[in-house]
């Protein structure tokens, strides 16, 4: 990422010398940051170079524009030394900033970075999702599944009838999941690499490119085996590999090219090699696989997208998809043609589909520009004290000849200095906290992002943008008050200009007091983030969380051990360890659902009132809900004599179904749907208390897939939940499991992590604004620091005469600490009014914490009240300590 | 001590990276790196150069025909890549540091008059201790 920064950057060069030195440049950077010995040093070495090549590129365009002056404007020739030398008293005076410089460039790269991690988030989850060409056209129609998925699939049949709809759709592609997934071997344990099926010409159409190679040609699909009872199977024989595995697990990608990659139980050849920057519109696949739909047999289905004709709009292609169904579905073959015509839906590949990540990332966007607004008063603030007190130096160079105009442009240039620089830093910090976000977000969310989530070209030009802007909102008030000098005044020893006018110093509290109340909303927003976070995390789950872990096991496709031995293996080896106290089987571990069963309900032989409902239903062994903690709150659990028609229903269930009891003993029925070996008519002998789910929403529970549990029957799921004494030995208990099946995949983690990672966005906004919201309060105690201590600078003969007509320290005390007092006041009534209305739009992202929580309000108005005391105790204290005497006498 | 030639002396003084680029160059031809490398080597990390700083110098320098860019690497070079170029001191590049090393020495000369300066037996006698 380093090097494609670096390589951007290089075109800020002229064209002639990047393109004689620009590549080896390049190769020079990169021996630099490679030999630096550690990753400190790296960092200062990138941030060095990067400054390097920009002064580099301001030097050579400055001496070309002063050449082209000369050429084009011969009259003016006679000003461009003066150009040169304001650009290089530019670069003295940036390089003699001492402190204050050092503090002026980290406030705004500290702003800079922040707004560019929250964009490229934005950028990769809302802004620009897809990265396809024609993103815009790309479109999948689909329907809405029984436990609320929505799913576009379809047969064969179908696919190739809407093919032909040339009107509506000017292409359309198959996909599938190929389920046999490839595993690595690496020193953590094997890992398991998705893999994907597509139709021939999918990935060119898709923007991929080709590293070494080819892509599929027509006519190349899967190889049909044939199995037992007249089943068949598919085995891929060619493989397109993402460029990240091919050197990952041979080297090169042209190392990779015609090597085996074993598949599942196939074995398949790499046929080309495409850019890792490529990502499938499914998910985090990085192989490929060739699907040829005249292979697949009439009741396979697939799923599949559509490019919309050109001036096709969603609503009508929505419409005309409606207009068709029946036709298209009547001309299908057996079962599709019997299945209903279910309402299908169209969705834009460009669609988020996640209010509440639009608006969660909103909201950041709104805390890191809030954090740059501080981080330029601040600035404005530190800026204008330096060209006070610099003042004398601009009166010597108007009176040795210099023009005002000439004074405006060095300040100009010397803040586009300051900018770059906080640019460049803020760059590498960016570059370095997304990859620590990207770790932040759920397993897999960052790897199914199609547009991944780095500083890219559109990035870092939103960054140019924002630091542009940030030059004009910095560097213009300076300018403008070094355009002013006056050369009397500035000379005049102890006048006001050296110490700034009124208007200056009321500008300067003006901004202090902006800070406060920016600030202040900040943490308020923080704070209400952090709470709501924390009542998420402690809403009932139902069980007992603490010390459930959840195993999952994926075996490898060769593994020589069966299913059902390595299960028996695994729970006997749980059994025998003595931190585990249950162990259980269990087909899905929640807060995911268990397999949808959806069907019209009878109870008793009745068809229920009910209609058709929704169960979630989880295969469970007898021990599960003594592992789980899940209470059974009325009838029994599972004893192993049960025969496999017993189920146990959830307590909402039996809620909707038996609003006066009478569950027990009952039998019931979904249509003729079944799950597991017992159905299809059940009987129930137990309610356990409602397990929560990925349905569920914090604050309500769903009417669309209720838990149902019924008995596991020799089918071996490789997934278990097990209660432990000690969490702590979670490792131990991962690597116990490694010696059972070393090369199988094993994840351990505890049931509460899982449920955690529900609230991943929630978790995210929460972290992010208090980072954001410690910094302002940073910034701020430094800004009222930096204004006090210039209060007191500016007033010290005041309050020498002061002290001289009688007044003690104390009352000079009091005197300065309550200027800072209404200063900070009167800042925070503005913040927490502010704060008051944002809470209108931000209500919505919050759980059972009032966006207007009268409580917060007021802790972190008395917080910054408290930091801001702080920040002016040593100006309070300096000004008690003053000596009218001495003063006075000089 | 012969008369600087006119064209070089109009070269001088040179900045201490210039000069170090220079030297680093005057035995055997060197790519980007290994200037970097051999300056920071020989000063001890005083002088270190970013790549930018040096091809901007090096820009100047073969501007100026004081250093010249190689078409092919130098013979006996093992581990060649393609995309490096490598860079060799000029003749009139020879005498600018030669002259440049002259105008050092009389400078140190000078300061060791005055005893502001260790004499070159003191020196080697710190460097063999």
């Amino acid at each position: 990422m380093s090097r494609r920064i670096y390589r951007a950057l290089l075109y800020l060069l002229p064209p002639d010398r990047r393109t004689r030195y620009g590549a080896q440049m390049a190769l020079a950077f990169e021996d630099v940051v490679a030999q630096s010995p550690d990753h400190g040093a790296k960092t200062v070495a990138w941030v060095a170079e990067i400054l390097g090549l920009m002064r580099f590129a301001l030097r050579e365009h400055t001496q070309r524009f002063g050449l082209w002056l000369d050429r084009t404007f011969p009259t003016l020739g006679r000003h461009r030394p003066k150009i040169g030398s304001e650009l290089s008293w530019a670069w003295r005076a940036f390089g003699a900033r001492g402190w204050r410089g050092v503090a002026v460039v980290l406030l705004l790269a500290t702003g800079l970075a922040a707004n560019a991690v929250v964009f490229a988030t934005a950028d990769s989850f809302l802004l620009h999702r897809v990265q396809y060409p024609h993103a815009e056209r790309l479109v999948a129609m689909g329907k809405t599944t029984p436990i609320g998925d929505w799913s576009a699939f379809a047969s064969p049949e179908a696919i190739a009838a809407w093919r032909n709809v040339t009107d509506t759709f000017s292409a359309v592609y198959a996909y599938g999941a190929d389920t046999s997934a490839y595993f690595t071997s690496g020193p953590d344990g094997p890992r398991r690499v998705a893999a994907a099926r597509v139709e021939p010409g999918l990935l060119q159409f898709l923007g991929a490119r080709l590293v070494a190679g080819r892509f599929f040609v027509g006519g190349e699909g899967p190889d049909i085996i044939p199995r037992p009872k007249g089943m068949r199977w598919f085995a891929s024989t060619r493989s397109i590999i993402s460029e990240s595995l091919a050197v990952q697990e041979f080297g090169s990608a042209t190392a990779a090219l015609g090597q085996r990659l074993a598949l599942g139980t196939a074995d398949t050849t790499i046929v080309g090699v495409i850019r890792s920057d490529f990502r499938f519109p499914s998910g985090s696949e990085r192989i490929w696989t060739p699907l040829d739909l005249t292979r697949l047999l009439p009741n396979q289905g697939t799923s599949f997208f559509e490019q919309l004709a050109p001036g096709v709009t969603v609503d009508s292609a929505a419409a005309a998809v409606r207009s068709r169904a029946a036709a298209v579905q009547a001309g299908l073959s057996p079962p599709w043609n019997r299945m209903a015509v279910e309402p299908l839906s169209m969705r834009r590949f460009t669609d988020t589909g996640d209010d509440k990540q639009r608006q969660i990332i909103w909201l950041l966007f709104g805390a890191s520009s809030c954090l740059l607004l501080i981080a330029c008063a601040n600035v404005v603030n530190l800026e204008l004290t330096t060209a006070m007190t610099k003042s004398r130096t601009s009166a010597i160079a108007l009176a040795l000849g210099a023009s005002p105009a000439s004074l405006v442009r060095t300040s100009l240039m010397e803040g586009a200095l300051v900018v770059m620089t906080a640019g460049a830093i803020g760059v590498t910090v960016a570059w370095q906290a997304l990859p620590v976000l990207a770790a932040a977000l759920p397993t897999g969310v960052p790897e199914a992002l199609t547009n991944p989530l780095d500083l890219d070209l559109r990035a870092l030009g939103f960054m140019l943008a924002i630091a542009s802007v940030t030059w004009i909102v910095t560097a213009i008030p300076v300018a403008a008050v070094a355009g002013r000098t006056n050369v009397m005044d500035a000379l005049r020893f102890e006048s006001r200009s050296s110490t700034g006018s009124r208007a200056s110093a009321r500008v300067r509290r003006f901004l202090t007091g902006a800070e406060v109340a920016l600030s202040v909303c900040l943490l308020i927003g923080a704070l209400l983030a952090s709470r709501s976070y924390s009542a998420l995390l402690a809403i009932p789950k139902g069980f007992d969380v603490d010390g459930v872990a959840s195993i999952s096991v994926s075996k490898a496709p060769r593994a020589e051990i069966t299913d059902e031995q390595l299960q028996s293996d695994i729970l006997s080896a749980l059994r025998n360890t003595p931190f585990v106290k249950y162990v259980g089987a269990v087909t899905a571990n929640p807060p995911d659902n268990g397999s949808g069963i959806r069907g019209e309900l009878s109870v008793n032989g009745l068809v229920s009132a009910v209609g058709r409902i929704t169960a979630s239903g989880y295969g469970v062994d007898p021990d599960y809900f003594n592992a789980m903690g899940l209470p059974i709150i009325a009838g029994r659990s599972f004893a192993s004599s049960d025969p496999l028609n017993m189920v146990v229903v959830d307590e909402a269930f039996a809620r909707r179904v038996w609003p006066n009891g009478h569950a027990i003993g009952a039998t019931i029925k979904f249509g003729s749907a079944s799950l597991g070996k017992g159905g299809p008519l059940y009987q129930v002998i137990g309610i356990a208390r409602h397990l929560r789910n990925s349905q569920d929403t914090p604050s309500a529970l769903s009417e669309n897939a209720f838990p149902l549990y019924y008995r596991l029957d020799n089918y071996a799921p490789l997934s278990f939940v097990a209660r432990v004494t000690d969490p702590s030995q979670l490792g131990e208990l991962q690597a116990m499991l490694k010696t059972i099946s070393p090369t199988s995949r094993i994840r351990t983690e505890l049931l509460k992590d899982r449920y955690a990672r529900a609230y991943a966005n929630e978790m995210l906004a929460a972290s992010v604004m208090n980072i954001f919201g410690v910094l302002a309060l940073l910034v701020t105690c430094a800004g009222v620091y930096s204004v006090m201590a210039f209060l007191v600078a500016s007033h010290t003969r005041e309050i020498g005469v002061r002290m001289a007509l009688g007044a003690d320290s104390r009352a000079i005390t009091r005197m300065v600490v309550g200027s800072s007092l209404t200063l900070v006041t009167t800042g925070a009534a503005v913040g927490v009014g502010m704060a008051f209305v944002a809470a209108r739009w931000g209500a919505s992202l919050l759980y059972e914490v009032s966006a207007r929580d009268p409580l917060t309000y007021a802790g972190v108005a008395a917080l910054v009240g408290a930091v801001a005391l702080f920040a002016t105790w040593r100006p309070a204290f300096i000004a008690a300590r003053i000596d009218p005497s001495q003063l006075l006498r000089h | 001590m012969r008369p600087a030639t006119p064209s070089a002396a109009r070269f001088l003084p040179l900045t201490p990276q210039i000069f170090q680029i220079l030297l680093a160059v005057s035995d055997h031809p060197l790519h980007g790196y290994a200037i970097i490398a051999d300056v920071a080597a020989r000063t001890d990390n005083e002088v270190r150069l970013t790549a930018s700083t040096l091809y901007d110098a090096l820009a100047r320098l073969v501007d100026q025909e004081l250093l010249t860019e190689l078409d092919a690497p130098p013979a006996g070079t093992t581990d060649h890549d393609a995309r490096r170029r490598y860079y060799a001191l000029s003749d009139l590049g020879r005498e600018v540091v030669k002259l440049e090393a002259s105008r050092l020495q009389r400078l140190v000369d000078m300061a060791r008059a005055k005893n502001l300066a260790p004499t070159a037996g003191s020196l080697k006698g710190r460097a063999r201790k």
